[in-house]
């Protein structure tokens, strides 16, 4: 009766990890496309998430491009939110693939690497960045004002002669 | 010479002897909050990103970890474009750290007081009492007007455009006119009769 009670224990401590069983999910995200006003781009991923059971005392993990970042999960609402940070000239446009793992799933993760499969595949679109390219109007300006100049005086100079 | 005597004895003193200097064992996580913002300025209706980044430096895993920072940005001052004011992390394991970002937008220009953050967090797996923590404070900063931000930043290619047409008006307006009457009476050399 005790051995039974102890291995009922032993099984139930192994089983802390939460394991999501179907997600149903949706999200939205957004990203800087301001190259000269940021000083790095920042992307936001927020997605709500369902799981079999209520999700309490889980933690998510989110892969994108080889590196792993924890999900952070809103107190108030059942929304999750990742985010992370590039540097602009690694920002063209292009579309992110955020792997979702939960426990179970990030641990599998951690020991097989790239070929586990995620909970859920999330795809941002980031349309690329808008620069502040200054064509200095002023310095070219000049320049032709003053080759305009250059001309009058030139061909003024000819008329009298 | 002198230099090279000075940067030896200066690395001498730095250099730390393992067997001597041992680190104190905390058993317990500490954690630092550091909130930045990674945009140039604060411009109204423009896009202003804030970072938060949090740092376990203690030997054990911080538990629970909260970070609310609802009373910073009321309102009837930012718009939130996307990000969560309050966010909580299952475990934040010693040495590891989380980075949390949100975009705003300002409502007003004028001066705003970016005030800290606070973080809550249980600093070991055992521990019964939360233990709060406040992140760095950027401090007061100038929201700009967005009138003002063009007029320094943006391409002013219209502007350009106008002048060239009014100056362009006053150089070859008066050449036109040059050059009519120079083809309507051609130049004749008159030399003088010596």
């Amino acid at each position: 009766m005790l051995f039974n009670t102890v291995l009922l224990l032993v099984g139930l401590t192994a089983v802390s990890a939460f394991s999501c069983g179907t997600p149903k999910w949706s999200h939205t995200g957004y990203s800087t496309t301001d190259g000269f006003f940021h000083f790095k781009t920042t992307y936001i991923v927020e997605f709500s998430l369902q799981c079999d059971s209520p999700i309490r005392d889980a933690s998510f993990y989110a892969v994108i491009n080889g590196k792993t970042y924890q999900v952070a999960q809103s107190e108030e609402t059942s929304k999750f939110q990742v985010s992370w940070q590039l540097e602009h000239a690694e920002s063209g446009s292009q579309t992110f693939d955020i792997h979702i793992y939960d426990d179970e799933k990030y641990a599998a993760y951690q020991r097989d690497g790239a070929s586990t499969q995620p909970l859920f595949t999330i795809q941002h679109y980031h349309p690329g960045l808008s620069y502040n390219r200054f064509f200095y109007a002023e310095s070219f300006i000049t320049i032709v004002a003053l080759a305009v100049v250059y001309y009058a005086y030139t061909l003024r100079a000819q008329l009298k002669a | 010479m002198r230099f090279i005597i000075f940067s030896l004895l200066l690395v001498l003193a730095c250099a730390e002897d393992a067997e001597f200097v041992t680190k104190p064992v905390l058993n317990t996580a500490r954690l630092l909050v550091s909130k930045q913002s990674h945009s140039q300025y604060a411009v109204e209706n423009m896009d202003y990103v804030i970072q938060y980044d949090i740092f376990n430096i203690g030997d054990q895993p911080a538990v629970q970890v909260v970070l609310d920072d609802r009373n910073s940005f009321p309102t009837q001052s930012f718009e939130i474009v996307k990000g969560l004011l309050q966010v909580r992390w299952e475990r934040i394991a010693p040495g590891e750290n989380v980075t949390h970002s949100i975009t705003l937008r300002p409502r007003n220009y004028g001066v705003f007081n970016y005030t800290a953050a606070a973080a809550s967090y249980f600093p070991n797996e055992n521990a019964k009492e939360v233990r709060v923590v406040y992140s760095t404070a950027p401090g007061e900063g100038y929201i700009y007007r967005l009138k003002d931000y063009e007029r320094r930043f943006s391409s002013k290619i219209g502007v350009w455009i106008v002048y060239l047409l009014i100056a362009g008006a006053t150089i070859f307006f008066p050449y036109f006119l040059w050059n009519t009457i120079q083809n309507k009476y051609p130049s004749t050399t008159v030399r003088k009769q010596k």
